[in-house]
């Protein structure tokens, strides 16, 4: 008879059953682009690999399950009982204001990378200047990948890495032109930017591509679900060259005592830097005339002129605002 | 219905029968016995009308333990007693006895309620020479019971083989029939465990958003910590058994440099070339020490290697919009920081500090319950696979817990930074040492999460965020005491806290090297 000296080893059952539903559960949740309330995409690969190896264990595991044994530890199994607990049924992303982990609570600059007022402290020496635009080539590049969300994988990624250090590289020369010009300010930065020679070549391109919705005849600006970050450092970086466009966006209501002393709402999206223990809000602060009857944390589409405050924070003068849709990736991720 | 079983074993002379004979005259004096023995020693077993014995030699066992198992069977059949006591070869590998007593056949007539491991003062000393079948009947026993009074502290490598085990000197006999009598955990206890658990978390889900706390949140937040830190886990655990069961046992304490500076030079390269973060750094680390390397270095390598791997350096690049002095820094305070801690377990050695002390290099595996494995290069790979899964599930359930008590503590991060601005530097710098414990990140992005803090905060506080936090958070502390004594990880802990908190504040007061954020 087969089942000679065969018996059920209930430990191998219960890990090898936890494996393999831990390893589905993580399958559909990154495949289904769930993870993204999570994680950034750059655990994509890893996120994959841990079910893989979930899977690879569980068949290790399932040969022992008719191996009789005495011994049964079970409550191991909770490491991997918990989590499978809440993936099976997550509850519904919170919404945004909840979510809001603000490190940078000063007077309201709802920034893109650090408080502008400090980055305009920073202007005087040139060569943390000349940093700050290397920075900026970088993030056009970097969005640039024709939709950065849309990168596959780490990999992507690190192309888009790869081009920032060559704008980075090219720093050199580059600061060269920007001390000689330094006296014409800031609108003068594209102008000098191109003055840095062939090798600026590619970043200008990449840069126009990424900043699409731009008009500048009619002076509007339509911010796309997929640009909104890299708009937002464009517009954080070179106020004054958009002095009065007409910028139309799209973001949730968000409120606190601080905002509403000094204006109406906040239009912004979270921003995601490591994972959903540090999000932070990146946007506009918004002034309306009329009533605004949107609640907290709609989506809503903002259309107004557009203004820097001296802290640094973006301003839209609303001319309209109207019920937007929310985008398909609720999160942007910046790094 | 099935009659209950208590197997006793141990080495041979530990006394097996004079026990089984003590407890037959004593507590045992009222129930019809059947001792099933698989050896005979110089010690008779006193039979009588109530006491049976059924005996089964070595060549039996050795030809057909199946046929074994049938007539144990057939025996029951006839005549059923109250319980049957099985007296275990102690040179036979314990599988060969659950392969006997656990088959499906077998268990319909008859169930394993407890299993006592005996043993002797003398046997105690020998007991890292016995061997595999000694060290499988360890691992599978329930208790062990030492016929000397008095030598607990001795007893205590039995742990080492069985975190479980329950030891019992003969001074505390009586609570070892206590326990022989008492019922375990049924395995069906745990299915309900699971189904209570399940229930709780749907209820607080659906109720407690009502109360105004935000479970969602936590939730997401949990899972957004707990999924990037597992990957990494895993790719540590991997790691470390790939260390353990490919590495012959006394490789690397060979190659690595007895030179105290070499070493600790060679400690911080190895964790440069090491491109993980620290929640794989911990297993790797714990790798190290079982393999027999030196303390210091292993520290150092453990501390430093989160700080200053290309990825780490990569995403600080990022964050820090290439500023290289900040690297610079990072790296520079990061090294000088993992040395000292590291130096400083030369000048005052700790006392053993793994708590699975005194294993023998053999038995690598802890999984001394499986077969003697032949060694082909698909049993080493299985056994690799295997060595990672529990050590994962061992690490794990730290990391688990460090999460959780890191998630509850988010909320009170925001107030707390806004709170550091007002604060001198050396507090503000405490704050931020404290914060970085309590936050837990991942090192491998949490310099974009120091730099969105790097407005409000001086950056001598921001870089010891940077520092102190991969070498120590809630979840690394959490996996270190998965493997060492509390002690032990109080005395890293408190080290590397001063050896930071000195470092950063002497480099603040000297000016910064002139980094400005």
């Amino acid at each position: 008879m087969k089942l000679k000296g065969k018996g059920i080893n209930l430990q191998a059952l219960v890990e090898s059953g936890s494996y393999l539903i831990f390893s589905l559960l993580l399958y559909r949740l990154t495949a289904s682009g769930r993870y993204l309330y999570y994680v950034t995409p750059r655990m994509k690969p890893y996120l994959y690999g841990l079910s893989f190896l979930m899977l690879l264990w569980a068949v290790v595991e399932a040969r022992h399950i008719l191996t009789p044994r005495y011994k049964a530890r079970l409550s191991r199994t909770f490491v991997l009982i918990f989590p499978i607990l809440l993936l099976l049924s997550p509850p519904p992303p919170p919404d945004g204001s909840s979510m809001v982990r603000n490190f940078d609570h000063t007077g309201f600059s709802l920034s893109t990378k650090t408080s502008l007022a400090d980055r305009a402290g920073n202007r005087d020496s040139a060569g943390a200047y000349g940093r700050e635009n290397g920075y900026q080539d970088s993030g056009g590049a970097y969005s640039g990948e024709a939709g950065y969300q849309d990168s596959e994988d780490a990999y992507g990624r690190e192309d888009g890495y790869q081009d920032s250090e060559d704008a980075y590289g090219r720093e050199d020369d580059y600061r060269d032109t920007e001390n000689d010009g330094e006296d014409s300010g800031d609108s003068e930065g594209g102008s000098s930017q191109e003055a840095g020679g062939a090798g600026q070549d590619g970043s200008e391109k990449n840069e126009k591509i990424s900043l699409k919705g731009l008009d500048e005849k009619a002076k509007t600006i339509t911010i796309a679900d997929e640009d909104y970050y890299a708009w937002m450092v464009e517009l954080g970086t070179n106020p004054d060259r958009y002095k009065d466009y007409t910028v139309s966006a799209k973001g949730f209501i968000y409120r606190d005592s601080e905002i509403e002393k000094r204006c109406n709402f906040a239009l912004v999206r979270l921003s995601m830097w490591c994972c959903a223990a540090d999000m932070s809000p990146v946007g506009f602060l918004v002034d309306y005339d009329g009533k605004v009857t949107f609640e907290k944390n709609e989506w809503v589409v903002v259309t107004g002129s557009f203004e820097v405050n001296k802290d640094g924070s973006l301003h839209l003068k609303a001319k309209s605002i109207e019920a937007g849709k929310k985008p398909e990736e609720e999160y942007i991720y910046p790094f | 219905m099935k009659t209950p079983a208590w197997i006793i074993t141990g080495l041979l002379d530990s006394g097996k029968t004079t026990v089984i004979n003590e407890m037959i005259e004593e507590e045992l004096s009222e129930q019809e016995i059947l001792v099933i023995q698989f050896e005979t020693g110089e010690v008779e077993l006193k039979e009588s009308l109530r006491v049976k014995k059924l005996v089964f030699t070595k060549k039996q066992l050795e030809r057909s333990p199946f046929l074994i198992a049938g007539m144990i069977v057939k025996r029951l059949e006839k005549k059923r007693p109250d319980l049957i006591l099985v007296e275990w070869n102690g040179m036979e590998h314990f599988h060969k006895l659950e392969e006997i007593f656990l088959e499906f056949y077998v268990k319909t007539a008859l169930s394993i309620e407890k299993i006592v491991y005996i043993a002797a003062a003398a046997g105690l000393s020998m007991l890292p020479a016995a061997g595999p079948a000694a060290f499988s009947q360890i691992a599978g026993s329930d208790c062990a019971y030492i016929r000397d009074p008095d030598i607990e502290k001795e007893a205590g490598i039995l742990t080492g083989y069985n975190p479980d085990i329950r030891i019992f000197t003969s001074g505390k006999r009586d609570r070892l029939i206590q326990r022989l009598f008492s019922f375990g955990i049924q395995p069906g206890f745990w299915f309900l465990a699971v189904a209570v658990t399940a229930m709780i978390y749907i209820a607080a889900a659906a109720l407690l958003p009502g109360f105004g706390i935000p479970v969602g949140r936590y939730i997401s937040i949990f899972l957004g910590v707990f999924l990037q830190a597992v990957p990494f886990l895993a790719a540590g655990v991997i790691l470390s058994s790939v260390i353990q069961v490919y590495l012959p046992p006394d490789w690397i304490r060979r190659k690595f440099p007895q030179n105290a500076v070499a070493g600790q030079f060679f400690a911080v390269i190895a964790g440069f070339c090491l491109p993980v973060c620290d929640c794989a750094s911990i297993p790797v680390f714990k790798g190290l020490i079982k393999k027999g390397v030196s303390m210091p270095a292993a520290v150092t390598f453990m501390l430093v290697s989160p700080v200053i791997n290309p990825v780490v350096i990569l995403s600080t690049w990022y964050a820090f919009n290439g500023n290289y002095k900040m690297i610079a820094a990072r790296c520079g305070l990061g090294i000088l920081c993992a040395v000292i801690c590291g130096v400083s377990f030369y000048i005052k050695p700790p006392k053993a500090g793994l708590t699975v002390a005194g294993v023998p290099e053999a038995s690598v595996c802890g999984e001394y319950d499986l077969l003697p494995v032949k060694n082909t290069r698909f049993s080493r790979f299985s056994m690799m696979l295997r060595h990672a899964q529990n050590e994962f599930f061992i690490v794990g359930k730290f990391l688990l817990a460090g999460i959780i008590i890191s998630t509850l503590f988010q909320d009170m991060i925001p107030s707390a930074v806004s709170a550091g601005g007002e604060l001198p530097s050396w507090a503000a710098l405490l704050l931020m040492m404290i914060l970085a414990f309590v936050l837990s990140l991942c090192s491998s992005s949490d310099a974009v999460v120091a730099r969105s803090m790097a407005g409000r905060l001086p950056a001598g506080s921001i870089l010891g965020f940077l520092v102190f936090g991969p070498m120590m958070d809630i979840k690394n502390v959490g996996m270190l005491l998965s493997g060492f004594k509390p002690g032990f990880v109080a005395r890293l802990f408190v080290t590397v806290f001063f050896v930071c908190f000195l470092a950063v504040w002497l480099f603040m007061t000297w000016g910064m090297g002139g980094i400005r954020l």
